[in-house]
């Protein structure tokens, strides 16, 4: 029987048992003696080895099979699920994966074994700590901060031989959920659904320009068949973008991965929670949230949340909480990263701003609290020492916001001292075909992904005043700086001769500012595609559409451009 | 007319193995099921002459399908399948009313024999 064919199957689903085990050993960490998630593991283990021993990989039926015997004696022999256990399972989910990497590239398997196989079969949990004897009870009072990492009960169920079941038969399981594997679904290569998504947006492209052409036609009946097709195409756009969304559960495993790893090393203990795992995202912007993601929660954990003693000390349970949340808002993802920590203060952000010369006494002074956390935006703001002083906040901030600008999204920060920190990304559920703004600058077009763009005013000059020698405005209670576009693109100063000056409000290194366009040309649908090279070396430009009356305009990331 | 078959595993991959191989040897596959539930349901469904079925499943496992299979129809021809490490299971399988037993991985032409034995008696 040739097995070639099955490979890639194999790989997917392997990786698919890999993923659900590595949730399953974090969730277990808080939660040991849940039965189906050890039975879950139980499952998987033995999957994959059945899966790999089919290919005949040996390698892998040797790792997954001494998985499969460890979790055979912690759901039948008495076992504690610790952390060990957990150590070990996920050292052999690693080497799997690495495994599956090497036969992948069709490259002689590079990735040995070693000793795991062994120190699965031979594992032996660690004495239990020595507690006073008068105290039989766990410790579960939150004022007795525990080592992050004790292995929960492990000192009232004794150690066992693997040939002893000491434990009573295991209790009914509650019925895990089922994991629907339609028979009729159909696997499809993702360039064919780039070349789809492509397909549609040039459609859309085509649609604009007969409804461009109707204008000066003004024929009813070519009217009523484009009003038609573009109601047709939104279907198909719709559904194409769907084909494309992915749940965000897909990347989960990596944040569980990097919070566990980065709580054991800190050894603070805390409890990390994921909300809304089955809400979909373009799978690009997905891959492209990965490691923003990373940054926050490494923020919240490392420098947002405090020891175990300070928190007790100031009346918070020892245990702290890091939150992931995901959530649908009209056609946008609203993903929030939130830490009940010791939160950040305003005054010493913008402190540490002024003296690290970033900002001058006189900008500082104009400052809401609102944008003085968003500081920690700005380039230079922080470096490792730093941080602490300030309560935590800046590495990597500016990179994170500088990756959610790209992707056409915002970044917000709220946080209360001694309550916690929340960082909000909210970002387009789908890319290369989206709402823009369309301004005029000169004899230049241009559009702003309406994400970007807060809100649009058009102002009276005596509405604007001058601080030094900038000018600002007042919205909502906060004063604004005023940018001009048409100085970012090297293009003369517009004039307003009604004493109308237009503009829209974005967020830039942090700030909110007003940027003076010459016109607003109202909101478009776009079908943005690359700029290929040199025009994609040039900064400020995002890519580029075609209008329906068949004008180019590019995309412009005013971010980048200021 | 071809024998029908339900194929019973969790895994994807192995189901499409499996109906590989039973096809090319004239079987006729009608129908899939990735756990116990849904082999029970399908099997009330579309009353398939002949069901392999994996044991270690989530939801509800091979052997408890078994008896739920047997009790809707006792003469349902029934080969268990699972890995190394269940063999403990075949006899309490056979008890239930399993025809067989086959050990993964599979080796194509002792699955072939065993079919083919369970279906000719």
């Amino acid at each position: 029987m040739d097995m070639s064919q099955y490979r890639s199957l194999f790989l997917s689903e392997a990786r698919e048992y890999l993923r659900t085990i590595n949730e399953t050993v974090v969730g277990l960490e808080e939660t040991p003696e849940d039965r189906s998630g050890i039975d879950t593991l139980f499952r998987g283990a033995h999957s994959l080895k059945g899966m790999a021993a089919s290919m005949e990989y040996g390698d892998i039926v040797e790792v997954a099979h001494r998985m499969e015997d460890l979790m055979l004696r912690v759901r039948d022999m008495g076992l504690v699920f610790d952390s060990g256990v957990a150590d070990l399972l996920l050292e052999g989910s690693d080497l799997i994966e690495r495994m599956m990497v090497d036969l992948e590239a069709d490259r002689e398997p590079r990735t040995p074994a070693g000793d795991l196989p062994d120190r699965l079969a031979g594992y032996t949990p660690p004495p239990p700590p020595p507690r006073k004897a008068a105290d039989p009870a766990p410790a579960a009072s939150a004022a007795e901060p525990a080592p992050a990492q004790a292995t929960p009960s492990a000192a009232s169920v004794p150690a066992v031989e693997p040939a002893v079941p000491s434990t009573p038969p295991p209790t009914p399981v509650e019925p895990e959920r089922t994991k629907e594997l339609e028979v009729t679904s159909v696997r499809v290569k993702t360039e064919l659904l780039d070349h789809l998504a492509n397909l549609t947006g040039e459609l859309i492209t085509n649609k604009n320009r007969l409804l461009s052409i109707n204008r000066d036609l003004a024929s009813p009946q070519l009217g009523e068949a484009v009003g038609e097709t573009a109601k047709l195409l939104r279907a198909l756009h719709d559904e194409v973008m769907k084909v494309r969304l992915m749940p965000f559960e897909a990347i989960v495993d990596r944040f569980q991965r990097s919070v566990r790893a980065l709580a054991k090393k800190s050894g603070k203990e805390l409890h990390f929670e994921i909300v809304g795992r089955e809400i979909g995202l373009d799978r690009s912007i997905l891959e492209s949230l990965v490691d923003p993601i990373n940054h926050m929660l490494r923020n919240a954990v490392d420098h947002g949340m405090e020891e175990s003693a300070e928190r007790v000390a100031a009346g918070k349970p020892a245990r702290g909480v890091v939150k992931l949340s995901v959530a649908r808002d009209r056609d946008r993802v609203l993903v929030t990263v939130s830490d009940d920590g010791r939160g950040m203060v305003p005054e010493r952000m913008i402190a540490s701003a002024i003296r690290k010369g970033l900002i001058s006494p006189d900008e500082a002074s104009q400052l809401s609290p609102r944008q003085a956390l968003m500081l920690s935006c700005i380039p230079g703001f922080s470096t490792a020492r730093e941080v602490t002083d300030v309560s935590g906040r800046g590495v990597g901030m500016d990179a994170v916001n500088a990756s959610i600008q790209k992707l056409g999204g915002t970044l917000a920060i709220e946080s209360e001292p001694g309550k916690g920190t929340r960082f909000t990304l909210a970002l387009p559920m789908t890319i290369a075909i989206i709402h823009a703004l369309v301004v005029q600058c000169g004899p230049i077009k241009g559009a702003v992904p309406v994400t970007a763009v807060l809100r649009t005013v058009e102002l009276r000059r005596h509405q604007m005043t001058r601080v030094g020698n900038r000018s600002v405005f007042n919205l909502d209670g906060e004063a604004l700086p005023l940018l001009s576009l048409n100085r970012a693109l090297g293009l003369p100063l517009g004039r307003f001769p009604d004493g109308i000056v237009p503009l829209f409000v974005t967020e830039a290194k942090g700030r909110r500012v007003g940027i003076v366009v010459d016109r607003l040309l109202g909101q478009h649908e776009l079908f943005i595609k690359p700029l290929g090279r040199p025009l994609s070396k040039l900064p400020g430009l995002g890519g580029g559409a075609v209008l329906g009356d068949g004008e180019l305009i590019t995309l412009l990331d005013v971010a980048d451009l200021l | 007319m071809a024998t029908t078959v339900m194929v019973v595993d969790d895994s994807l991959f192995m189901r499409k193995m499996l109906r590989d191989l039973l096809e090319e040897q004239g079987y006729q596959v009608i129908a899939e099921a990735a756990d116990g539930n849904e082999a029970v349901a399908r099997f009330r469904e579309k009353a398939p002459e002949l069901v392999t079925l994996d044991i270690v499943m989530p939801n509800k496992n091979g052997l408890e399908a078994l008896g739920e299979i047997m009790a809707l129809d006792p003469a349902a021809r029934v080969v268990m399948c699972s890995a190394v490490g269940q063999e403990s299971m075949a006899q309490e399988a056979s008890l239930a009313g399993a025809k067989a037993f086959i050990l993964k991985p599979f080796n194509p032409e002792h699955v072939v024999q065993v079919l083919r034995d369970v279906c000719g008696g």
